[in-house]
């Protein structure tokens, strides 16, 4: 800025127009200031500029993965309150009060389907698996798929519709079939050894793809902890405490090496983090991928609140072609607590445990049989 | 660190029956729990233990025969319980409860706790339906809500094709 001088100085006396200079000096640096505010908007940023991504979030839904039924695009606003109610209702029916004279339930169980396995279970005293649809810019989409625009998954490659009818002819619990060894046991599988068991399980991993990636909304346990540094990324999932790290800027490792939630890279591209993950197992979370999986997510952050949780999986020995999803993160007072799956993992105990107890009893009756 | 000791008592075998379930989905009740075996306990609450992902609460009851024993019945996560208005000083130890459901086919003192209350029948449950009326006739015993049931065969379904790959 141009200083005029003119005449004598007179010193300890400003000059009516260096007041005014003044003035519109400090007028343009509070514009400026303004205009940098609007165009940034109300998200919270690191000092690099990048969006914050950190902090807890809830990212459960009701909204199913997959279109059902109907093939609307969005949900109205009254059609996704009603949801909302239904869930609410369903909720405090799940947890009426009982009768406090009540006999024990019946002898071979209750006829409680599903994971419930006719003993019953899973009431809403142990889930949360949302409350209501997820919004996005004003709008209830009807599925987390929004490519196709079916909102279903793409058509299945015949070797993959191979592959699953092998695995069905295998039949029984989990394709296992009883192969002899535990003549005792009348069901499809021994229960032998922890590893026949799935990985939640054994706390090794989360299930419904909670931690995937793609990482998806599930029974419970749905919050999630972003930490987020310039080098890396950190994306923690609570259950089974699945930690998944993405580096920044970073090189895919080497072909040969496989990592449980794959590995993962990511860069910004404008106020998108970007999140390439290959190198899976042969037992991704995302249970219907193959190693050969690759996925791309996206976030972004859609107000200071909510952040949208983008992405996009293709397995060739699976899908005919990629497919799309997403859904919305909402931010979370609620803390991600202390996963103690090991140490409260009485589970397991009861699953060996009682498989044993049948094998010996087992025994017994046919060394009483072969005695007769 | 849990140091349950186990000794199989040779009993009638109880051939577990899975209905409609071709692969079970996480905590598989169908695996852990004998349907052969169903208890109603009675009792106060001795200890509870609120760990993620499940909370324990252990239950003294007693027997027909005047003796007593504690028994251990699982219940939700603590954001779950805390979101039905449950945190770690709404149950007091000495609370009553009734807790109805299946005994661990080891035959240990566990048991899948289907449906705890207080002893007055009272759920546990205080947290509000913001809606008012409950469902009419509904059975409370019946298994989950539709969505939950979505939820359920996901993970099932989910769990099912990990197993066949």
């Amino acid at each position: 800025m141009r200083t005029e001088r003119t005449g004598t100085h007179r010193p300890g006396h400003f000059r009516l127009i260096t007041w005014i200079q003044l003035a519109f000096a400090v007028a343009a640096v509070v514009l400026i200031v303004y205009a940098a505010d609007i165009a940034w908007g109300d998200i919270p940023r690191l000092s690099d500029g990048k969006p914050d991504l950190s902090g807890y979030y809830d990212t459960a839904t009701i909204t199913p993965f997959e279109r059902r039924g109907s093939s609307e695009e969005f949900l109205s606003a009254e059609q996704a309150e009603q949801n909302a109610r239904r869930t609410a209702l369903g909720l405090a029916a799940g947890s009426a009060n009982q009768d406090p004279d009540r006999e024990a339930p019946p002898v071979g169980g209750d006829g409680s389907g599903g994971a419930a396995g006719n003993v019953g279970g899973y009431d809403s005293f142990w889930v949360d698996p949302g409350e209501n649809n997820f919004k996005i810019d004003g709008k209830y989409p009807t599925s987390i798929i929004i490519d196709p625009p079916s909102g279903r998954l793409p058509e299945v490659t015949e070797a993959a519709r191979e592959r699953r009818r092998a695995a069905f002819r295998l039949g029984g619990d989990y394709g296992r079939r009883n192969d002899g060894t535990a003549w005792w046991y009348p069901g499809p599988g021994p229960y032998d050894n922890p590893e026949v068991r799935p990985y939640p399980d054994r706390c090794l991993s989360g299930f419904g793809s909670t931690a995937g990636p793609p990482m998806l909304s599930t029974l419970y346990n749905n919050h999630k902890r972003i930490v987020q540094t310039p080098g890396h990324v950190m994306i923690l999932t609570e259950m089974v405490h699945d930690a998944r790290i993405v580096r920044m800027n970073g090189e895919h490792a080497p072909d040969d090496v496989r990592r449980w939630f794959g590995d993962s890279i990511g860069w910004w591209e404008d106020d998108t983090l970007v999140v390439e993950t290959t190198n899976f197992t042969d037992r991704p979370n995302f249970a219907r991928g193959t190693r050969d999986m690759r996925v791309v997510e996206r976030f972004s952050r859609l107000d200071e609140d909510t952040v949208l949780y983008n992405f996009t999986v293709e397995d060739p020995n699976v899908w005919e072609r990629p497919f799309t999803g997403q859904y919305a993160w909402q931010q979370t007072d609620e803390p991600v607590y202390e996963y103690a799956c090991h140490e409260g993992n009485y589970s397991m105990f009861g699953i060996l445990g009682g498989a044993r107890r049948m094998e010996r009893e087992a025994m017994e009756k046919a060394a009483a049989d072969s005695g007769d | 660190m849990n140091n349950l000791k186990r000794t199989c008592v040779a009993a009638l075998c109880a051939v577990p029956v899975l209905v409609g379930v071709k692969a079970s989905a996480h905590h598989a009740f169908g695996a852990e729990f004998d349907p052969n075996r169903p208890l109603i306990l009675r009792g106060p609450v001795v200890k509870i233990e609120w760990t993620n992902p499940h909370a324990w609460f252990h239950i003294e009851h007693t027997n027909e025969d005047g003796t007593k024993t504690v028994w251990m019945v699982e219940a939700g996560t603590p954001n779950t319980l805390l979101r039905r208005g449950i945190h770690r000083n709404s149950v007091p130890i000495g609370t009553q409860v009734v807790v109805d459901g299946y005994q661990s086919k080891d035959l240990s003192m566990r048991a899948n706790g289907r449906n705890m209350t207080f002893a007055n029948g009272q759920t546990m449950f205080m947290g509000s339906s913001g809606t008012g009326a409950p469902r009419d006739g509904a059975d409370p015993t019946e298994g989950a809500t539709a969505d939950e049931q979505k939820k359920l065969d996901a993970a099932k379904e989910a769990d099912s094709e990990k197993e066949k790959e």
